[in-house]
């Protein structure tokens, strides 16, 4: 076991892990670097032996997100890891590509609030591929930054950062600007959908419009609803008895020939 | 498209050592300059691995690997599986990857090789099907083509179809489909052959090729190519898929229609399938990244479908068959057109019945069927001696 003074050892793999290495630890080293306890200002590192690679999954079983695009960054210059790049990152369940690459080279560029977000929500490369397709990430940034005052979920996240994405890539970055003066994250989604998805938002709005117009029972609450890619009807009913709801299914079944009739079923 | 304009759409053609001999490698270098012909031990472009990017996907297309197959060459329908209703047929795959270029193309979603590989090994494929003869060779059998590969867009070069048409030859009762959106047919016409092949073509109106299907022959160069085919003695079918909603889709649809109405009568093919835009989510990803948003495709209002796959909203998909059917009808209530790679609900919601009980098509597949079609039609084709 050999042990050397932290301030003997380089930094190269320095990558900002988020957690402070465990105190109950000794700081670690390989060759001349530092690997792990970069927090340490003082006291000395234990000396591994072996190939860095394997010592590196070993002292760093996961990395998030961010630190996987950090340490990308450097193993991917650095003369001791950079032919070993394929070797390095499946442990962390990604495949080697060149796709992967350019993916983590995009993300360098993604805003720190962003990525914040990306990592507190454990989002993994393959929710991000939306950035692929930009190569420049001003406007992606400065619109997603928006978004993420609203505390949203990790799906409704993934979701929303492809729409608005698509929609710059359709130039309609004004109009998705106006939408941020809403106040409701909820009424921002449906706007940002029905600027997405212009046709099948105005067929849905048509057809829950429509809906008012038929005598409906009392205490049955009709609503469109969109399952993928159909739109189906969705009753809510309360019943008291027997015969409530025999007079029900009856003024039900006078809608549903009405509404054959005005074409309204999808 | 000329011999020579098609070799030089390529940037460079490697065969594999192990190919030397090939017949197809020594057709290819006769026709490649030198000084685009690598001899190689191992596939090019090694530092490319699993997924590739759009610059890769792309280069992909513009560079011939030639090697032999090394595997099973015969497999299943991807049509048939549980939840959606398709034609069950053999699939031959002879290459991998398209030198033409659709928007939409699902090549774009499981595609990771860096080049257009070849496989010049197409014997060993007949060996295979050789060797169901002992218990098929009476039976209906179906082999298309067209799955990973244009069946005739690379034709010209390789002269696959020769092989092909004459095996087909000795086994009536089985039938071969070329699936294309090229016009090269001018390479095989001369073949004696045996009534089994089947010529077809996916075909789009001309708004949609010019804008979706890159690089593909246009419309009147396919229904051009047809014809000859047909003339020729070939059965023909087309395949209207993907349909593509545009603002001014029912005109569009319309004039394809009648193009193909004035030309073909339903006597000159057992079918026409019709599919609408489809795709596997994933693929979006790398059809944003190679055509941007303006493509109607990538821009298309597209959602999750029972089977997985994105598609129009259901009630826009069943107007647009709807639509398609009743345009075909009008011209004349013997055109026979089916739904392919739909779910059962749209199929019942657009034709009122399930598939297999749609008449004329459980026996479509049937070479008894095909032969059927052949003999009346033959009499009324012009096939040249
Ligand atoms: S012709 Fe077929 S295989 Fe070729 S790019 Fe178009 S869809 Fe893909």
């Amino acid at each position: 076991m050999e042990f050397v003074p932290l301030s003997s050892l380089k930094k190269d793999f320095y990558f900002e892990p988020e957690k402070p290495w465990p105190k109950s630890l000794p700081a670690y080293g390989w060759q001349n670097q530092l690997l792990a306890g970069f927090d340490r200002k003082e006291g000395s590192a234990l000396i591994l032996n072996g190939d860095l690679i394997p010592l590196f999954h070993q002292l760093y079983p996961t990395l998030s997100l961010i630190e996987l695009s950090q340490t990308f960054a450097i193993f991917s210059k650095h003369p001791e890891t950079r032919s070993h790049l394929q070797e390095w990152l499946e442990p962390y369940g990604l495949k080697f590509s060149q796709r992967l690459i350019q993916f983590f080279e995009k993300l360098q560029l993604v805003s720190p609030k962003i990525l914040q977000w990306c990592n507190e929500k454990k989002l993994r490369a393959r929710d991000l591929e939306i950035l692929n397709a930009f190569s420049s990430l001003n406007d992606f940034n400065f619109l997603i930054e928006k978004l993420l005052p609203y505390g949203i979920s990790k799906s409704r996240g993934v979701q929303l950062f492809e729409v608005i994405g698509e929609l710059l890539l359709m130039n309609k970055k004004d109009e998705v600007l106006q939408i941020f003066t809403i106040n409701s994250l909820d009424a921002i989604e449906v706007e940002l959908k029905r600027i997405r998805f212009p046709l099948s938002s105005e067929k849905l709005t048509f057809q829950k419009k429509e809906l008012a117009n038929f005598s409906w029972p009392s205490h049955v609450k009709p609503q469109w609803i969109r399952k993928g890619d159909s739109t189906k009807l969705k009753l809510e009913m309360e019943l008291s008895s027997f015969d409530d709801f025999e007079k029900k299914l009856k003024l039900l079944s006078q809608v549903n020939l009405n509404m054959q009739k005005e074409e309204l079923w999808p | 498209m000329a011999i020579n304009t098609l070799v030089s759409s390529f940037d460079h053609l490697y065969i594999d050592e192990i190919s030397r001999q090939s017949p197809l490698a020594q057709r290819l270098i006769k026709h490649f300059p030198q000084e685009k012909i690598t001899w190689v031990n191992e596939a090019p472009f090694s530092s490319s691995k699993g997924a590739l990017t759009a610059k890769e996907f792309d280069r992909s297309k513009k560079n011939i690997f030639v090697t032999p197959f090394k595997g099973q060459f015969f497999k299943r329908c991807p049509g048939a599986r549980p939840g959606l209703s398709c034609c069950n047929y053999f699939v031959l795959n002879w290459g991998l990857q398209c030198n033409m270029n659709c928007s939409y193309c699902y090549l774009q979603s499981f595609i990771n090789t860096p080049t257009l590989t070849l496989y010049s090994n197409l014997e060993d494929a007949l060996k295979e099907l050789e060797s169901f003869a002992p218990s098929l060779k009476d039976q209906p059998l179906r082999v298309g083509t067209g799955e990973t590969v244009d069946s005739l867009s690379l034709d010209p070069l390789t002269l696959y179809s020769h092989d092909l048409i004459h095996f087909f030859k000795d086994y009536p009762h089985w039938s071969l489909e070329f699936k294309t959106k090229s016009a090269a047919v001018d390479q095989f016409l001369q073949q004696e052959h045996g009534g089994n092949v089947v010529v077809s073509w996916s075909i789009n109106p001309q708004y949609i090729i010019e804008r979706e299907e890159h690089g593909t022959a246009n419309l009147k160069d396919r229904l051009n190519a047809a014809e000859k085919c047909k003339a020729r003695g070939f059965r023909i079918a087309f395949h209207i898929d993907p349909m593509i909603w545009h603002p001014d889709w029912k005109n569009s649809y319309l004039e394809l229609v009648h193009d193909l109405t004035e030309r073909f009568s339903p006597h000159d093919m057992p079918y026409i399938s019709v599919g609408a835009l489809r795709f596997q989510p994933e693929q979006r990803h790398m059809m944003r990244e190679r055509f941007g948003m303006n493509s109607l495709v990538t821009s298309a209002e597209m959602f999750p479908s029972n089977d997985g796959k994105l598609r129009y909203e259901q009630s826009l998909r069943k107007e647009m068959f709807s639509f398609l059917v009743n345009a075909f009808k009008n011209r004349s209530t013997a055109w026979n057109l089916f739904l392919c790679m739909e779910t059962p609900e749209t199929w019942i919601s657009s034709t009122g019945q399930l598939p297999q009980k749609t008449e004329g098509l459980t026996d479509l597949f049937d070479s008894r069927l095909i032969r059927k079609h052949q003999s009346a039609s033959s009499s009324s084709a012009k096939v040249q001696p």
